[in-house]
């Protein structure tokens, strides 16, 4: 850092403001006069021809006084870019326009101004040392999971010339025909494992216990069954959706019936699907349905009918399944009221059309199948709560930040893949682990990373329970507390915004500092509150 | 080593995602789009929240197009579309007829002064971007005269410009469909049928209702999941923003009686069901299709529709009828599949040149977005992502340093 560079001050004026012609002289006037400064430099017209002038002054630390018009244009980056400028090296003042109307007196501003300016000026050359090179993570990933998401996130990664390690828990086989890579991408799963296995970049093992995630300054450390701390500089988790059994005896649930058409069995008779029996059946799971049950139609003389509450079709390629499979000759009924009686594997099946109202019976099926409720293994759950993901419905893992872009939690460095992020489909997990990628490329440059200055802090005796900060916080940070009725912060959540404080009836919610010993951000700080 | 050139056509919320994410790995972008502005479609719609967050993604829209302006070093023409294509060992020359934008974009400082000086409301200001001069505009030249920084020219010429570039992405975006092509909607005949469309930029105006309403209807499945009006597919995005229009309604409104139209309500990805549970309860689900939507004498929409539980035809009154009008393929995609050399598909969406869903092909030409399918926003944005992925691929660039 070349610290014998001179400060300069540029004064734009202030054309574009109402006041500004007059006031930007004044402050001209006194800016001169200052000690700290060494050299002033106006811009007349400074929406024109500013960036000729600039070139006079490359070479020094430069401190920007302006109109903020010409800072949310861009002017401010160019010229900094143009004079080869650092982060630290240039600071811009917002003078707004608005805060010549709020004093009375003009000179009380320009004493907020001058001294803000002076101090700024003074922070500047004491401390523009401070610069903090990026955090650069280290090249190595970890991947949880190695169905289709996890294989497909590590083939991309290598591709990258990254080292990547795919674990997965030991009673789970490495691989195993997971519900996406069945039927609906036959042979996809072994091929993209005898890649992986063939490509240097990619380990794969298993694991029995894994010990805790520590997260250290370039990344995370692990160990597993007690070996050496492993580090790596990134954590994708893209673990396996495991579906319930059956809840009736003799039923079947879908996984199963995969096994079985997989294994080559035949399936004959009467079969009979029941989908939105509890809750509403997603799509996806509908398009696994429509895909086993052309497969047992193409392989054998089986009777299909398929009982539902509504057509779903909101998939894309769904309403054509629905198509063939209308002439494939498998019967859709809509029910209303469905009930089933079971004894012991033999299915009674009392339905209601919810048009006529007429009532139905199918008596005897030789196979029914539920499919059931998927979710997360427990084992994947312990991964997700020790890598500080939050869990929605105990099913889905929904750091704040995930649906809006590419699979980013807020935990710097922990990316989540593939069905953990909710139903999917391959071609649903080939694009998200594309995505996955290029997350991962800005967090390995350390320029994803971005550091949050403030984390709120619930008062627990001041506290009243009210809830409001769980309405208001926009990154659902805040959850309740039900056993000691307070309300309580996800601090991976939080971003230190302080809605919750400013609404918070009770005052119980502060903002906690957590840089303060970084002079940056105290200088940001500085620059950006109102005078 | 040169650094490589794209193309995106179209400056929708997938374009403008492609075109940031390509940016920033260093390749030149040249974005082209034939509004005088970047955001497309969905940079005007209003934002759905209630009482809390409801994840309608309009906010990603502003927050790409602030992104454009603010990082992305991108070759912006507006006002422009692609009109040649000629390519030879792995580059290809694009030709674009490019209309002069009326405000200079990269002068303009946002002071608002021309907004002011129009007398006919031409200049529209555009969410996380600057202005733009609508149709309204006579060139009266009262705006020329207040722009502090000679920004504006209300010269209009054309030009055609060829670049050079190594990829191509189609981001076409789509049309939303029109249901005066079927008079059983009632809609272009009485004005208090609107679209979902139209509704939209009423949320966007925080207008909400355009008159006093006592009984509003919501009609689903307008120009999807029909074979008489050619549109077989579902356009997976009505469901979705009905339910959370009528549940930003219902706080603007508390006693307002909401009626729901539907064949199926398509729950798509989790989202959905974050506020399933809430609104239910607060509306009238009917499910039923319409058969036609016609006027009474005091002007209002009579919705006529067969009651399922009574087995018979009724008829409700209603102030305001929204008819929740799907997703086309875009106008022009006949046009641009010619160009490209693309297919279409029966629904009449462009044909993703590869197998997975962010299409690649080894003549360069990539589409992203809502030409393929229909899309909901935060799809478009990681549809995106996969596909700015898979153009660096393409171009042999690396994506870590």
């Amino acid at each position: 850092m070349n610290s014998t560079r001179s400060i300069v001050a540029v004064l734009c004026d202030h054309q574009c403001s109402p006041n500004g012609p007059v006031q930007a002289s004044q402050l001209q006037k006194r800016l001169s006069e200052s000690t700290s400064i060494d050299k002033l430099i106006v811009l007349q017209k400074a929406c024109q021809d500013q960036e000729k002038k600039l070139k006079n002054i490359a070479g020094q630390k430069v401190l920007f006084a302006g109109c903020p018009y010409l800072e949310e244009s861009g002017f401010y980056t160019r010229a900094a870019e143009n004079l080869g400028l650092g982060p630290g090296e240039m600071l811009v003042t917002d003078v707004k326009s608005s805060i010549f109307d709020l004093y009375e007196s003009s000179e009380t501003i320009e004493d907020n101004l001058v001294g803000r300016l002076e101090s700024l000026g003074r922070l500047l050359a004491d401390s523009v040392a401070v610069k903090e090179p990026p955090v650069k993570l280290k090249r190595n990933v970890l991947i949880f999971g190695s169905g289709l998401s996890g294989l497909k996130a590590a083939l991309e990664l290598s591709g990258e010339k990254l080292s990547v390690d795919l674990v997965e828990t030991e009673d789970q086989p490495v691989a195993p025909g997971c519900l996406a890579g069945g039927l609906n991408a036959p042979g996809q799963i072994e091929e993209l494992t005898e890649q992986a296995r063939g490509s240097e970049h990619v380990a794969i093992f298993p694991y029995r216990q894994m010990g805790p995630i520590q997260t250290v300054e370039k990344g995370f450390t692990v160990s597993f069954d007690g070996a050496q701390q492993r580090e790596y500089g990134a954590v994708i988790y893209a673990p396996e959706r495991i579906e319930a059994p059956a809840e009736e005896v003799g039923a079947w649930n879908l996984t199963r019936l995969y096994s079985r058409i997989m294994e080559g069995h035949s399936i004959k008779g009467r079969i009979v699907f029941i989908l939105d029996r509890e809750g509403e059946t997603a799509p996806e799971v509908v398009r696994d349905v429509l895909t086993a049950a052309k497969a047992i139609k193409e392989r054998s003389h089986a009777e299909i009918w398929i009982l539902l509450k509504q057509v779903r079709v909101a998939l894309p390629g769904l309403q054509e399944l629905y198509d063939l499979a209308r002439e494939m000759g498998i019967i859709f009924v809509k029910y209303q009221a469905l009930h089933l009686k079971n004894d012991f594997g033999d299915f009674q099946i009392d339905g209601q059309d919810p048009q006529t109202g007429a009532a139905f019976q199918i008596n005897k099926p030789d196979r029914v199948i539920l499919p059931g409720r998927s979710g997360l293994s427990q084992a994947a759950v312990q991964v997700a709560n020790s890598l500080g993901l939050r869990l929605y419905n105990d099913t889905y893992t929904q750091p704040y930040s995930l649906w809006r872009l590419a699979n980013e939690s807020n935990h710097p460095g922990v990316l989540v893949c593939g069905s953990a992020r909710g139903n999917m489909d391959a071609s649903g997990v080939a694009e998200d682990a594309a995505s996955v990628v290029l997350a991962l490329k800005q967090r390995l440059r350390g320029e994803g990373i971005i550091p949050v200055e403030h984390l709120a802090s619930v008062d627990k005796d001041k506290c009243a329970y009210c809830l409001t900060c769980l309405r208001v916080c926009p990154y659902g940070a805040m959850v309740k507390n039900v056993e000691d009725r307070v309300a309580q912060v996800i601090t991976t959540a939080c971003q230190g915004c302080g809605v919750c404080a400013s609404e918070c009836p009770a005052e119980a919610i502060t903002l906690r500092n957590l840089s303060q010993e970084s002079v940056l951000a105290g200088m940001h700080k500085l620059l950006f509150s109102s005078i | 080593m040169a650094s490589k050139k794209v193309c995106v056509v179209g400056a929708g919320i997938s374009g403008i995602s492609v075109a940031n994410d390509l940016a920033q790995a260093g390749i030149d972008v040249f974005l082209v789009d034939k509004n005088p502005y970047p955001g497309g479609q969905s940079v005007f719609y209003g934002c759905k929240a209630a009482d809390e967050c409801v994840r309608c993604g309009v906010c990603l829209v502003r927050e790409a197009v602030a992104t454009l302006k603010n990082k992305t070093g991108a070759e912006c023409y507006f006002s422009s579309r692609p009109v040649g294509l000629r390519s030879s060992n792995g580059s290809m020359e694009i030709d674009i007829q490019s209309s002069a934008n009326l405000i200079d974009w990269q002068a303009c400082v946002e002071c608002g002064r021309c907004v002011d000086a129009c007398p006919e409301q031409a200049i529209e200001k555009v969410p996380g971007w600057k202005y733009f001069v609508n149709e309204k505009c006579t060139a009266c030249g009262k705006c020329v005269d207040a722009c502090p920084v000679g920004a504006i020219s209300l010269k209009r010429s054309k030009e055609q410009i060829t670049i050079q570039v190594d990829g191509i992405v189609l981001a076409a975006g789509y049309e939303p469909f029109d249901p005066a092509i079927n008079r059983k909607w009632g809609f272009g005949t009485n004005p208090r049928v609107l679209t979902g469309s139209q509704m939209e930029k009423l949320f966007f105006e925080e207008k909400y209702l355009p008159v006093k309403a006592q009984n509003v209807a919501f009609v689903q499945c307008v120009g999807s999941r029909s074979t008489m009006e050619g549109e077989k597919h579902c356009s997976r995005v009505c469901c979705a923003y009905a339910l959370r229009m009528s549940g930003r309604l219902k706080q603007e409104y508390p006693d307002l009686n909401i009626d729901l139209y539907y064949m199926d309500i398509q729950r798509f990805g989790k989202n959905f069901d974050q506020f399933w549970d809430q609104i239910k309860g607060k509306i009238n689900l009917i499910a039923s299709n319409p058969i036609s939507i016609k006027t009474d004498d005091r002007g209002l929409p009579v919705v006529r529709y067969e009651s399922l539980p009574e087995l018979a035809c009724r008829e409700q009154t209603y102030d305001i009828v929204v008819l929740s009008n799907g997703i086309s393929p875009a106008r022009d995609a006949e046009n641009l599949a010619d160009l490209f050399n693309l297919d279409l598909n029966t629904a009449g969406f462009l044909v993703s040149p590869g197998n997975g869903s962010a299409g690649t092909n080894p003549g360069g030409i990539f589409t992203a977005g809502t030409c393929k399918r229909p899309m909901r926003i935060d799809d478009c944005v990681e549809d995106a992502a996969a596909v700015s992925r898979q153009v660096m691929h393409s171009l042999g660039v690396q994506v870590y340093p």
